[in-house]
């Protein structure tokens, strides 16, 4: 995908940040009094999913910078901060909720950073440990293109042991990763799916296999990494396909420095779908056994879904058998049956996870 | 209303000497001429046709019913307004005005003038609006003042003058005319029409044919077309396909003596059993498991909601204190069973 537009906010315009990408993009800026002109313009577009793509906002973010990963009370969470850096994606991918989620969906970059820095120190001063991503309402790694923004949080994180940082992404982007002080403070990580899945829903994306490769390098600059298995797919022959996947993973990085992986079949709010069916005529992804599950999203029938995470657990433990795994939003049902336990209530995976990240990262623990 | 400067000719006209063949500026659904031909019988041609003169012969313009009953009622020549069709648009606004001024029109007959009216202005290969596949610098109709958006244009002719209403509402004249005329009688509403307008008319006639067969109400239709098209989708197999499988003729065709309600529910459960097999086939499993345990009259176990959440129900319906005592031995038997505890997933 590639940037048509540049709109900056005119109360940014002399930002620092904003000079540095501007020298990187090659496109007129348009400055706009209210960036509400510009949410209009991609609401008003024939197809505003395309449109927000191609249009980069350089704007503040008027909220909070470090939020709660929002969870809900049925579905077990696992207490993840999100550090909110911009919104949505270049890539494309048919099952990505920022297609609906956002009103409308646009890239926008936040250049106050003097605010975010200052929020993320409060946060990092917190005699506990957090595990903070960017890659919530965007993929951690595309604005390597335009912003220092890795150097700025690599750098941050690797003063403290307190918290870790977690840069989750589904490119190759990682070059300038290679000689940043990093102290074990940022765990690299990736979204892995099948070759089949990402040849047909990952636009944009890179390939597995150069996603391995990458993960590849980052072992070797030091950097701990996990993965994500989420959203996995269920379709004829997935198992197989799911199991290869497992095993090339594992003939690139070695268990030992892998923090964690996370593992979530596909589910999506019901307005998600029209979307999918418009933009992605050819995606088959809609016409799995969808169930609503108890937070209003479409969720695979709850057998399928465990049938295809016992497994899973099995090809990797068989491997790695003291990899943490864990499941991005699941019940108590789906844990015991596929991991053999319930974490508990109400920090159990939360308790897990920090526990993994202190051995891996060297956190102080609190 | 807008100004209408103009100019006919009023002449006594030959009615073999109009083609009733050309249907082009044809707004109306009507084909009843019975009333109309009494009515023309009794006071006469009150309002004359219009219309234009194409070769040897005329073309009608309005008044295709007028025309039908006099030919009906044995006349051999009737006064009619002559135009010079030197304006396509022209004649097809007084088509359609002619049309919209006296009566509502139904979905059909607005699809109809809609169609016209951007056919018209498509061959004159004038611009394309957003969002409609058809083009809007419509040149000015008969006597219209000055123009003109494309939704002024079809407001002052008396038509939606919203875009995106006039967009699906010329869809529907791409459908079938046996659908087309279950539109008219109410028995297709508009969104199934345009749900119905995404395939091909062998597709869409045989789901006409189902909704009419079993009488199905609008949510029905909406989830028979969904599954189906979502069968298809997910089997790689084509709509017609799914509809023609010999299961769906067996429910639909050779139980004649079922009644509706079950020709209903026996295609709905086929159809669900087919799109969502592994969920049919655990409700199935759960039933059956449930009903082995012959839990008696007066109680119901209740599973959650798709499997999906982990509270269970058990309700009680029992009219007075022994019917209370009734249901308690029935549950205390229940408990005592080893495979009710098969029933609870964790």
């Amino acid at each position: 995908m590639t940037l048509i537009r540049l709109y900056i906010d005119k109360d940014v315009i002399d930002y620092p940040q904003v000079a540095s990408i501007r020298s990187r993009i090659n496109l007129p800026a348009i400055i706009v009094e209210d960036v509400r002109q510009v949410y209009k313009k991609i609401s008003s577009s024939p197809d505003p999913v395309q449109a927000g793509k191609e249009t980069l906002l350089l704007t503040k973010n008027m909220g909070a910078f470090i939020r709660d990963c929002p969870g809900t009370s049925y579905y077990k969470c696992c207490g993840y901060k999100i550090l909110h850096i911009g919104t949505f994606c270049i890539m494309d991918c048919s099952y990505c909720i920022l297609q609906s989620y956002f009103h409308p969906p646009i890239l926008q970059f936040f250049v106050n950073h003097r605010d975010m820095m200052a929020e993320l120190d409060l946060t990092l001063s917190e005699k506990k440990i957090n595990r903070i991503g960017t890659g919530e309402f965007t993929d951690s790694m595309i604005w390597e293109l335009w912003t220092n923004l890795s150097n700025t949080l690599v750098s941050r994180f690797s003063t403290q042991a307190n918290s870790v940082l977690e840069l989750k992404t589904k490119t190759t982007a990682v070059g300038n990763l290679k000689n940043l002080q990093h102290n074990k403070k940022t765990i690299i990580s990736w979204s892995l799916n099948t070759e089949k899945i990402i040849y047909s829903e990952e636009r944009n994306t890179s390939s597995l296999s150069a996603r391995l490769k990458a993960a590849r390098k980052c072992e070797s600059w030091g950097y701990p990494l996990a993965f994500h298995f989420d959203p996995m797919f269920i379709y004829d022959g997935c198992e197989n396909d799911y199991k290869q996947v497992v095993k090339q993973l594992f003939s690139h990085v070695s268990p030992e420095n892998i923090v964690w992986i996370s593992l979530g079949t596909f589910r999506f709010m019901p307005s998600l779908k029209p979307l999918i069916q418009q933009r992605f005529s050819d995606s088959k992804i809609v016409y799995g056994e969808f169930i609503p599950g108890i937070d209003g999203k479409m969720r695979y029938f709850k057998p399928l879904r465990i049938a295809l995470y016992k497994k899973m657990v099995r090809w990797i433990k068989d491997i790695a058998p003291d990899v943490v795994i864990y499941f991005c939003m699941e019940d108590d049902e789906v844990w015991e049956k596929s991991l053999c336990f319930i974490p508990s209530e109400p920090d159990g995976i939360s308790d897990m996870l920090d526990k993994s990240a202190a051995k891996h990262c060297n956190l102080i623990s609190c | 209303m807008p100004a209408m400067n103009i100019l006919f000719k009023h002449k006594n006209t030959a009615l073999e000497k109009i083609n009733l063949k050309d249907t082009q500026f044809c707004i109306t659904t009507r084909n009843d001429i019975e009333e109309l031909a009494a009515s023309i019988k009794e006071t006469g041609l009150i309002n004359p046709p219009i219309l234009f003169k194409k070769e040897s012969s005329f073309s009608i313009i309005c008044g295709f019913r007028r025309i039908k009953a006099c030919i009906y009622l044995g006349l051999s020549y009737i006064d009619a307004r002559i135009v010079d069709a030197d304006s396509i648009m022209g004649c097809i606004s007084l088509a359609i005005t002619d049309n919209t001024f006296q009566r509502d029109l139904n979905l059909v007959e607005q699809s109809r003038a809609i169609s016209l009216l951007l056919t018209c202005a498509e061959e004159k290969n004038l611009e394309k609006p957003s969002g409609l596949e058809k083009p809007s610098g419509l040149e000015k109709p008969f006597g219209l003042e000055k123009p003109f958006g494309l939704e002024q244009i079809f407001g002052q002719l008396g038509l939606p003058a919203s875009l995106l209403i006039i967009k699906k509402i010329e869809k529907i004249s791409h459908l079938s005319e046996k659908i087309q005329n279950h539109i008219i009688s109410g028995i297709i509403s508009l969104p199934i029409a345009l749900e119905l307008e995404k395939l091909t008319f062998n597709e869409s006639d045989i789901f006409a044919d189902i909704i009419i067969n079993l009488k199905l109400g609008l949510n029905r239709q909406k989830e028979l077309i969904t599954l189906v098209k979502e069968i298809a989708l997910k089997n790689d197999i084509t709509i017609k396909e799914v509809l023609q499988d010999e299961s769906i003729g067996e429910i639909l065709i050779k139980n004649e003596d079922k009644d509706r309600k079950e020709k209903q529910k026996a295609l709905r459960l086929y159809l669900r059993k087919k799109r969502f097999p592994a969920i049919f086939k655990a409700e199935n499993r759960l039933s059956e498991k449930i009903k082995s345990l012959k839990i008696g009259a007066g109680i119901k176990l209740v599973p959650p909601v798709n499997f999906e959440g982990n509270t269970f129900a058990l309700n009680f319906f029992f009219k007075n204190f022994e019917e209370l005592k009734i249901r308690k031995a029935s549950m205390d038997k229940m408990l005592n069973n080893p495979a009710t505890k098969e029933i609870f997933p964790i």
